[in-house]
């Protein structure tokens, strides 16, 4: 088992870097939303644009997918090492 | 490239100023040809066929039905082009990028970047923009871009300011025009931002949305979109369509000889008291009123009203002739906000399926143009006296 770390949200990861999704919050609905997009708990997600402000720009198996930044703090990553 | 914030809102001004050219230089000459050869022509062999028939069933006929019929055939043309250019961009993946871009303008209104698309289809022609709502997922964003759609102002209605400003305001009329043109989208994004922060208030639909990766377009696939949107218009919104200038058409013909005894022009007599607080007698509302059917009625029904004279040149001059510059720029002001044309509300009562909300979009329509026409004119007569 790897050591517990710090869970970040999504829209505070800097372009480039990428995480593996552990938590998806706002409700069943919305996390039924994120996973029939591929945003599934466990799967690794890379951070493509993140301007700060409107929508971020992710990739996640192989797909670009944009999301809200309403949305985005949802999405709760354990961010991965070196990527 | 495509989604840079900078690059990408560039690549987006042009993509759409060329779905607006294609459809300019392709369906309107298709949409004139239709609407003199195939209409103009079945409305003469449609008189001449029923000749010695009584004249108020020719009539009905001929200028009641064929022309709500024309309505729905010229509108094709348009609807076509219009979806034909869509599909494509959609299949080759372009569409959901230009949606990201637009996502954080879109956000202040209320809206999410898939609203943008159909708001556009606008500026050719609203019935597709109320049309083209279908493709946001929740019911609330649906609602409000359908209700923001009539706002943007449409080929009829630009139409219209371009045959009356030149004439009223001479020199000034590009300002004018293209002040006129700013005033909407203006009040578009005033509407949106209260409608978001009262009505809509707190239902904030989540923004997910793949991108494809950029493929070939498949002739196929835009085919059959386009023909599932055009059997969709046809079926539903083109039945209300006829239904809606039949009745439109029965209010100006009944039960008078002319337009000028029509229980239209009763009901223009009849709102006279908040004309003169634009400044306007019963012949622009009654005008106004035509514009209802097809905003570009507006001219034809100015022309019946002002100039009994037969030639159609100097109409624009005769008019301008008649009203002060301030009532000019109210009446210009209403026909930009008023409500939507006949066309335009089938579609809203199609795509809502609901009278409320259909209701609900003319009466926030009527309130918004005639208090708009009121600041006009006031302020108009204020600057020039």
């Amino acid at each position: 088992m790897a050591p517990k770390r710090h869970l970040a949200s999504l829209d505070q990861l800097a372009p480039g870097s990428s995480g593996i999704v552990r938590r998806l919050g706002g409700g069943k609905e919305l996390a039924s939303r994120l996973a029939a997009m591929g945003l599934s708990i466990g799967s690794l997600v890379k951070v493509l644009q993140n301007p700060g402000h409107g929508p971020l720009l992710v990739l996640v198996r192989d797909t670009r997918i944009a999301l809200g930044r309403g949305e985005a703090p949802k999405v709760l990553v354990e961010e991965a090492d070196g990527a | 490239m495509a989604v840079h914030p900078f690059w990408g809102l560039l690549l987006l001004v042009a993509a759409f100023g060329l779905v607006f050219w294609a459809t300019y230089t392709l369906a309107a000459p298709i949409q004139a040809w239709l609407d003199v050869t195939i209409v103009g022509g079945l409305t003469q062999w449609l008189v001449r066929a029923l000749a010695g028939r009584p004249t108020w069933l020719v009539h009905l006929l001929a200028d009641g039905v064929l022309s709500g019929a024309g309505i729905v055939i010229t509108f094709l043309p348009i609807l076509v082009v219009f979806f034909a250019v869509l599909g494509l961009l959609e299949d080759t993946g372009y569409l959901a990028r230009s949606a990201y871009v637009m996502d954080r303008f879109m956000h202040r209104l209320g809206l999410h970047g898939k609203s943008f698309l159909p708001l556009f289809l606008g500026f050719g022609c609203n019935v597709p923009a109320v049309m083209g709502a279908r493709i946001i997922e929740s019911r609330t964003g649906r609602l409000l871009t359908i209700l923001l759609a009539p706002l943007v102002p449409c080929t009829a209605r630009l139409a219209v300011l371009a045959f009356l400003a030149p004439a009223f305001f001479g020199r000034s009329a590009t300002i004018v025009s293209w002040s006129l043109v700013a005033l909407n989208i203006l009040v578009l994004a005033l509407v949106g931002m209260v409608l978001n922060r009262t009505l809509f208030q707190g239902e904030r639909a989540a923004f997910i949305m793949q991108l494809p990766l950029y493929h070939v377009p498949n002739l196929r696939t835009i085919g059959l979109f386009v023909w599932s949107s055009i059997w969709a218009f046809l079926r539903k919104t083109g039945s209300t369509i006829l239904l809606m200038s039949l009745v439109v058409w029965a209010l100006s013909n009944l039960p008078g000889p002319d337009v000028e005894h029509s229980y239209l022009a009763q009901l223009g007599r009849l709102l006279s008291p908040i004309g003169q607080l634009m400044g306007m007698d019963w012949r622009l509302l009654v005008a106004l009123l035509s514009s209802f059917v097809a905003k570009e009625n507006a001219i034809a029904t100015l022309g019946v009203l002002y100039g009994p004279g037969k030639e159609a040149v100097g109409l624009a001059e005769k008019i301008a002739a008649g009203v002060s510059p301030a009532t000019a720029l109210a009446f210009l002001v209403v026909t930009m906000l008023f409500i939507p044309c006949v066309a335009t509300v089938a579609a809203m009562k199609q795509e809502t399926r609901s009278w409320g909300w259909t209701s609900f979009s003319i009466i926030l329509l009527l309130g918004i143009a005639l208090s708009a026409g009121v600041v006009a004119y006031q302020a108009g007569q204020w600057l020039g006296g």
